[in-house]
């Protein structure tokens, strides 16, 4: 089928060049970032990279591999309490608990995984909401190591800048990695999961295996993300374990579109954007972000970015 | 030489028996055609070979190997390729992404996460291959739910044989396909290889008689009569089932 090129809409190339240029000029703002803004902007734009982490990796295993997880917050406290805790009671460099963080989650996510995989549909989602909360709940009363609900401080890099940065490469090497793999032949099976596992299988995968290493790499990279969290905010609590913040991951996605990596992390800058400035108006930033979730849910299936392209290939009616 | 052996097999749902103890014997290279009225148990029994469905019992022997109760990625492995009676495909990716999986399988390493699929030259000329053989060369860019249904009847036969049988299964390749079509396709089956044996579920009688080298007649899960297409056409009770009972 040749590309829609209606009157109103641009042919497929231009659409590729135009939101190339548009995902370099970000990219270079983003780099130069710093050097622009101040600390508490500078933070906030860090925070919004950070949830891209988060909103992709969750990405993969939703909008790639089609498994719903409602416990991804699991994976984000993890990699948050991995630095935290080594940070506080051994004196670690966040960066190297930040690496130890990786590999806790890679062994986290082999065991939930290896359970939850077994399940499907919705047995699945409330599996992987059972293991999160879980996790939530020793972080809540294991008070020794993890500071119960006080928390737990930790030392901060040498300066914000670097901290910036650190989650900005991070945020670039997510990105481009994931690209890569998804383009990939290890991609293209998880892709060809979430369309026909029935096929897949009668094809010759073992759909459970290539199911569980989709996990613990979507495992993986949330933990950096919540490494990275605690890097930026300096403190952590249960709150990073807690089932809100999975199905904030949830409503990233939905928000920006699931099934690419730029929707994500439109989604991502969407609700981070809107819980900020929302949030200084008034309390309510919640229903706000609510109601524009339930717009996206109704009137723009595709999400924001899938939208956008649609208008693009379409042109501006309907 | 057979191929594959079923053993008694049976398969019930609940107090409904899908395979009533069958057993039947298909010879390596044999074009075999399973008939039979709606609700036979004919899919049940393909589904059980390559693994969709657990036999309740009895014994499936594949190149004298059990596989009864084996998962479906590893009966395909084994050599045991099918189509589906009611298409079953990535509707949304194109047809050359649909082939090209089922080739990644069997020749390629499924865990590359690094080189992009579309630089794997020799996992898209293997795919590019079979489409033109079953003539959907010109077709691969398009979105497979795009396609009319004849053209997915043949991307289903397209995954089936990238993925390299020795054992090819067809559920009712001719079902819903015009008469032009259904012509292509009895002349695409008639023209595979001999080293590929064939079991194949078939309504349409031309087609049947057309192909078989034996036919199975399946009625209410037993296997009523098994032979060569001029013993079929005489046996009496399968002239009962499909001309007797008929209301
Ligand atoms: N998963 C299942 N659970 C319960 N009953 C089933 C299941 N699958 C099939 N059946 C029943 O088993 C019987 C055989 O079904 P099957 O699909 O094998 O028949 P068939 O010969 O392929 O029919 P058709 O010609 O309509 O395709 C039917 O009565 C059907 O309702
Ligand atoms: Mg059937």
């Amino acid at each position: 089928m040749p590309e829609r090129t209606d009157a109103a809409g641009l042919p497929a190339t231009r659409i590729v060049t135009i939101l190339r240029y548009a995902g370099v000029t970000l990219l270079a703002a983003l780099a130069l970032v710093p050097l622009g803004l101040g600390d508490y902007a500078r933070s906030i734009v860090a925070e919004v990279l950070l949830f891209c982490i988060f909103a992709m990796s969750l990405d993969l295993l939703l909008g790639f591999t089609g498994l719903i997880s409602f416990g991804h917050a699991a994976f984000f406290g993890i990699g948050a309490y991995t630095v935290a805790v080594l940070g506080a009671q051994f004196g670690l460099h966040p960066l190297l608990g930040a690496l130890v963080a990786l590999v806790v989650a890679a062994f986290a996510a082999a065991v939930i995984g290896f359970f939850c995989i077994r399940a499907s549909g919705v047995y699945f989602i409330m599996l992987t909401l059972a293991f999160a909360q879980l996790l939530h709940s020793v972080a809540f009363k294991w008070r020794a190591v993890t500071g119960g609900s006080d928390g737990l401080i930790l030392r901060s890099l040498e300066s914000g800048v670097t901290t910036y940065y650190v989650i900005f490469v991070a945020f670039l090497g997510v990105y481009f990695g994931l690209r890569r793999l998804i383009a990939a032949p290890l991609g293209q099976v998880f892709i060809g999961i979430r369309e026909n596992e029935t096929r897949m299988r009668a094809a010759g995968y073992a759909t459970a295996r290539y199911k569980l290493l989709s996990f613990v790499i979507a495992g993986c990279l949330g933990a950096l993300s919540g490494a990275l969290f605690a890097l930026l905010n300096g403190f952590v609590s249960p709150a990073v374990l807690f089932w809100t913040l999975s199905g904030e991951g949830l409503i990233m996605l939905i928000l920006g579109g699931m099934g690419t990596l730029v929707g994500p992390i439109v989604g991502a800058a969407v609700f981070i954007g809107l819980k900020h400035t929302v949030s200084t108006y008034s309390d309510h930033w919640e229903f706000v972000v609510g109601a524009i979730f339930i717009a996206c849910v109704l009137f723009f299936k595709q999400g924001i970015y899938g939208w956008c392209r649609e208008i693009l290939v379409r042109g501006p009616r309907s | 030489m057979s191929i594959l052996r079923l053993v008694d097999l049976t398969k019930t749902f609940g107090s409904l028996l899908a395979t009533d103890c069958v057993n039947l014997s298909i010879d390596a290279g044999e074009r075999h055609v399973i008939i039979g009225p709606n609700g036979a148990g004919k899919t049940s029994l393909l589904n059980q070979i390559s693994g969709q469905l657990r036999p309740t019992s009895g014994r499936i022997l594949f190149k004298d190997v059990e596989i009864a109760g084996l998962a479906p990625e590893r009966i395909c492995k084994l050599g045991v390729g099918r189509t589906f009676q009611r298409n079953n495909l990535f509707n949304r990716l194109s047809v050359l992404d649909n082939v090209r999986l089922a080739v990644l399988a069997r020749r390629g390493n499924p865990m590359n996460a690094f080189v992009p699929m579309a630089r794997l030259a020799a996992l898209e000329s293997r795919s590019v291959e079979i489409l033109e053989l079953v003539g959907l060369g010109d077709r691969r860019a398009a979105l497979v739910r795009t396609l009319s249904y004849g053209e997915q009847r043949q991307v289903e036969i397209a995954i089936a044989l990238a993925t390299e049988p020795d054992l090819l299964l067809l559920d009712e390749p001719t079902a819903g396909m015009s008469p032009a079509e259904t012509g292509q396709m009895v002349s695409f089956v008639a023209a595979l290889p001999r080293t590929l044996t064939i079991l194949m579920i078939e309504h349409d009688m031309q087609v049947v008689f057309s192909l078989a080298d034996r036919i199975s007649v399946l009625h209410y899960g037993r296997l009523l009569a098994t032979g060569a297409p001029a013993e079929i056409s005489r046996n009496e009770s399968v002239q009962e089932i499909y001309l007797g009972t008929a209301h």
